[in-house]
């Protein structure tokens, strides 16, 4: 099989992922962040087959049905989330674990398709050694921009970096992964001298987008 | 949307890095398109466009996910592509009210990950 290696950067930005993943979360303890994750991870590993023939963990004695269903749309459909089951989401679990579902769930599928591009495995998530109990705090400073959900108001950069903003340890996760992986180089540069040319990168988030009808 | 025909686009390795992207999206087999993206942008090449499929894989689960309109700036500077790609049958069109731009955004929205540390 025809692998492509991973970059000393790349390999460290999944390293120190995987690390805060088994940290547990905000809202989720780290026995309920690992079945988050498994229960991504099998839906994005079975992406190629029809959602109701996916082989799932057993996940009932960590996550409840609502937990479940806010994986399952965000790991298999995103495009189809809408404000009115979004609401009804955040009012059956609440805004702030809504966010850490959301936030945990794109983080397993980028480590899940990340693993799948290149030919590799992927390791489940160890829960640290001495894991801190879930805060379940709001920061504040939270204000209503039209979204499913509150985040930081005013913000001074684009809507996607505030996205996950009401669970900060969720945004700190995402990026961890998401920035080393796609703007090393630099968003505000139009020229990359990376590997792929800034054109080339875009080329192929363009179509990734596309593919999962990502109007933003 | 428009055909996405790979011969048009003038980037390099762009029908390479094109169906990679597609299939990994979709998770259809990789091997050979693998090997066919090393030949044309090389290992370090195609281990960038690798953590591109991921990155953006989470990016649109979060932006759909928690519905962000998009930013003031770029939706002004985005009409005509839009209409040209029909973005606005996509679900999460209905995230931003085009009319009137909500939420302030980005005063600045070539800076898209600043400060997005937690």
């Amino acid at each position: 099989m025809t692998t492509i290696s991973i970059s000393p950067d790349f390999a460290a930005a999944v390293d120190a992922t995987r690390a805060r993943l088994g940290e547990g979360g905000t809202w989720f303890d780290t026995c309920e962040m690992a079945a988050i994750v498994d229960r991504a991870d099998a839906r994005s590993r079975q992406r190629a087959t029809a959602p109701w023939n996916h082989d799932l963990p057993d996940t009932a004695d960590t996550l409840g049905p609502a937990e479940c269903s806010i994986i399952d749309r965000i790991a298999t459909d995103p495009g189809s989330v809408d404000p009115a089951w979004a609401a009804e989401q955040v009012a059956e679990v609440g805004e702030g674990p809504y966010v850490e579902l959301v936030g945990t769930t794109a983080v397993a599928v980028a480590l899940r398709v990340f693993a799948d591009s290149v030919g590799a495995e992927v390791v489940p998530i160890a829960p640290a050694a001495e894991p801190g109990e879930p805060s379940r705090e709001t920061p504040d400073g939270l204000g209503d921009i039209g979204a499913h959900v509150r985040m930081l108001e005013p913000f001074p950069f684009a809507n996607v970096a505030r996205a996950l903003s009401q669970v900060p340890s969720a945004n700190t996760t995402f990026y961890t992964l998401v920035r080393p992986m796609y703007s090393a180089a630099g968003f505000e540069e139009l020229v990359w001298n990376t590997a792929l040319s800034r054109p080339q990168v875009e080329l192929v988030a363009a179509r990734v987008a596309a593919i999962n009808e990502c109007f933003y | 949307m428009g055909d996405g025909d790979p011969a048009a686009s003038e980037v390099a390795g762009g029908a390479e890095l094109l169906a990679f992207a597609e299939a990994a999206v979709k998770r259809e087999p990789l091997d050979g398109l693998r090997a066919e993206l090393i030949d044309a942008v090389g290992m370090e090449g195609a281990g960038q466009a690798a953590a591109t499929v991921a990155a953006f894989s989470g990016l649109v689960r979060v932006a759909d996910g928690t519905g962000i309109p998009i930013d003031d700036g770029l939706a002004s500077a985005s009409t005509e592509i839009r209409e040209q790609l029909d973005l606005h049958s996509f679900n999460g069109a209905a995230n931003t009210d085009l009319r009137s731009v909500v939420g302030g955004g980005s005063k600045h929205p070539n800076s898209l990950f600043g400060g997005a540390s937690g």
